[in-house]
């Protein structure tokens, strides 16, 4: 089950670290993917691909108000980094190290019920959202990593308890980062053009 | 029929209604303020017990509505918190009609209104925490509409609610089963503190704060004051659930001292900070954050009658943000978010008396000056804090003069004379602004002359907590 938690953390890591919106998109579908893996081990798969569903229409609506604005740029120099970028890189790294070393301790005494890979992958997720949310004043990324963030929470939250009202709201919750994400992009490109 | 159905259903269903009507602002705003009226009224009014005596039978209203297995509740002691929120609506919906700050502010004023009633009757309440971050979306388009570039504080507001979400939630799963446990138990200690820091980020508590100055200081002050006000109420009230609910909470030797130590020097901090404030916007933030001072300091004070004058300050808190924010919104009006600069509003008294007196009034009142309607329940509290811990009450004196500092550096601004002739620059303000200025300030002498007789059915707010207020 680490695999698909690492897909998850890379991905998120991925979008902490780059700045190429089409880049950014997919690896938002990645992490949803990773995560509906991981959700299947707590989680009947019909329930659990609900999450999927809501995250790829997320990532859609995203992608969608990119292009209509053609914000979405060809990828050049994908393997060359900015001082920022290998900043940000380097502190999702050191934070998923140090969440991989004092999860075991975390997991014994508070939530002994959940897989150690489902709470590397919801700890990274936090935080890794966390940085992304903080470490950036551009809407598009603050709200990818609300999203981000957000998975984290469902995760976590999906191995301790389950309740469909949660559920549907946190579904509601997503729908709606999507759509004020969508806003951001459109109104300031229209700002723009003008 | 459910109490659930009627304050929280029935108002989402009436809100996605008005969407047809977006276009037609007078049609849209009178909608939503009579719907809001009618719910307000309908709350203030209903029997305590739910039930109609009708001639020939007893008419019984539901007080829970199932949803996927958990429901909203509403008993006959709510409804007056759920008056009280409706009541809010109703008033900026009203004052939407004048200065219209969004196509959308009455639909989304309706169904954010519902959703805070909804945060407050959800069974386990700890899922509010959820409804909570829909709130907060759905202000968005209000606060940062079409046409004005995404600022820094939206933003921001969006991280710090989305951040105080999982430590809610995780509380209520960490604390299950453990409501009788020992107040020693350290997973005690450790929700306690996850709690209070969950709502230090939600109410925008020091050192969290920085949003509320920012969206004040950018957004349209109509706007503001509506999101604020129903947050600053609806938030007091939730944590006093959690004071209820939990008597571990209640009982733990720092939760009530951290409250009174967290609430003075939020009023210090927003008093000083307000004295060095040069935009009135932002400076309305700060009179925000002094006020969930008041009301942190008030819950503190629980032990000692202090959450009687929580309930009591609502309304002439309520009336002070609206004076202030109908003048502000009238300035804003002209020139957007340039015209509450300070450099921008010298002479502003022979320009625009009726704004002037407007925000004036406004900032005397949330001062606590003797005989506007919050002063008597201040002086209460600060009597109530000299008993309990008289050093508090230095740090209450230095936000308190903070905010005297601000308002008489107000007062001086707006009296300086104009280069040019001010008679020529005499503005006609709208008629329905000084006839609902004149509504509110002759709401806040009768809440002042009447202090003993109007504000104490406010108390029925406090009903649903009897471990913290016994009922009468």
């Amino acid at each position: 089950m680490y695999i698909p938690a690492v897909l998850a953390i890379l991905a998120a890591g991925i979008n902490l670290t780059r700045r190429v919106w089409i880049v950014n998109a997919a690896a938002l579908g990645f992490q949803y993917l990773g995560g509906f893996v991981l959700l299947c081990t707590v989680r009947p798969a019909s329930l659990a691909v609900v999450k999927l569903l809501v995250g790829w229409m997320v990532t859609l609506t995203l992608f969608l108000s990119l292009i209509t604005d053609g914000k979405i740029r060809s990828v050049k120099a994908f393997f060359s980094f900015s001082a920022g970028e290998i900043f940000r890189l380097l502190a999702g790294v050191f934070a998923v190290f140090f969440l991989a070393v004092l999860l075991p301790a975390l997991q014994s005494e508070v939530f002994p019920q959940s897989s150690l890979p489902l709470l590397l992958a919801s700890f990274s997720l936090l935080v890794l959202g966390l940085f992304q949310a903080s470490l950036i004043a551009e809407p598009f990324y603050v709200i990818i990593g609300l999203l981000t963030f957000l998975s984290g929470v469902e995760l976590l939250y999906a191995s301790l308890e389950l309740s469909i009202l949660l559920e549907a709201i946190f579904a509601g919750v997503n729908l709606g980062l999507a759509l004020v994400g969508a806003f951001f992009v459109i109104k300031d490109a229209e700002i723009s053009e003008t | 029929m459910s109490t659930p159905l009627i304050w929280v259903v029935f108002p989402l269903a009436f809100a996605l209604i008005l969407i047809v009507t977006r276009k037609n602002p007078k049609l849209s705003g009178i909608l939503a303020s009579v719907f809001s009226l009618l719910l307000a009224l309908a709350a203030l009014l209903f029997p305590r017990d739910l039930s109609f005596l009708l001639p020939e039978q007893r008419l019984e209203i539901a007080s829970t509505l199932e949803l996927f297995g958990r429901s909203l509740q509403i008993s006959g002691d709510q409804l007056t918190m759920v008056g009280l929120l409706y009541g809010i609506a109703f008033l900026w919906n009203l004052g939407s009609l004048l200065y219209r700050p969004s196509l959308w502010f009455n639909i989304l004023s309706l169904g954010i209104t519902s959703l805070w009633i909804a945060t407050l009757s959800v069974n386990p309440f700890l899922y509010a925490a959820v409804l909570i971050e829909l709130i907060a979306l759905l202000s968005v388009p209000l606060l940062s509409p079409r046409g004005v570039r995404t600022e820094h504080g939206v933003l921001r507001y969006l991280v710090f609610q989305t951040l105080a979400l999982p430590l809610i939630l995780l509380t209520g799963w960490m604390l299950a089963g453990i409501g009788s446990a020992p107040s020693a138990n350290p997973l005690i200690v450790r929700s306690a503190m996850l709690v209070l820091f969950g709502f230090a980020l939600w109410i925008g508590a020091f050192p969290f704060h920085s949003w509320i100055p920012m969206i004040s200081a950018k957004s349209h002050p109509w706007v503001v004051s509506f999101l604020l006000a129903l947050m600053q109420s609806a938030l007091s009230i939730f944590f006093l659930y959690f004071l209820d609910q939990y008597a571990w909470l209640r009982n733990l030797p720092i939760t009530f001292p951290s409250l009174r130590w967290i609430g003075v020097l939020m009023i210090a901090f927003a008093g000083l900070f307000s004295a060095v404030q040069i935009n009135l916007g932002k400076n309305f933030g700060y009179l925000v954050l002094y006020e969930t001072g008041y009301s942190l300091l008030a819950i503190g004070l629980a032990k000692t009658g202090g959450l009687n004058y929580l309930a009591m300050l609502f309304i002439p808190r309520v009336l002070s943000y609206a004076i202030i924010s109908l003048a502000l919104s009238a300035l804003w009006q002209q020139e957007s978010a340039d015209a509450l600069a300070y450099k921008g509003l010298e002479g502003l008294f022979k320009t625009r008396p009726v704004v002037t007196a407007g925000i004036l009034i406004g900032f005397f009142s949330l001062l606590g000056l003797p005989l506007l309607p919050i002063f008597p329940h201040k002086q209460m509290l600060w009597l109530l804090t000299a008993q309990t811990d008289p050093r508090l009450l230095v740090w209450i004196l230095v936000g308190s003069l903070g905010l005297l500092v601000s308002t008489a550096r107000l007062m001086r601004l707006f009296a300086r004379e104009h280069s040019e002739d001010s008679s020529a620059l005499l503005a006609r303000e709208k008629s329905g602004l000084i006839v609902l200025m004149l509504v509110l300030l002759l709401l806040m002498i009768a809440l002042s002359i009447s202090t003993q007789m109007l504000l104490p059915r406010f108390l029925g707010i406090l009903y649903p907590f009897p471990q913290l207020a016994p009922g009468p």
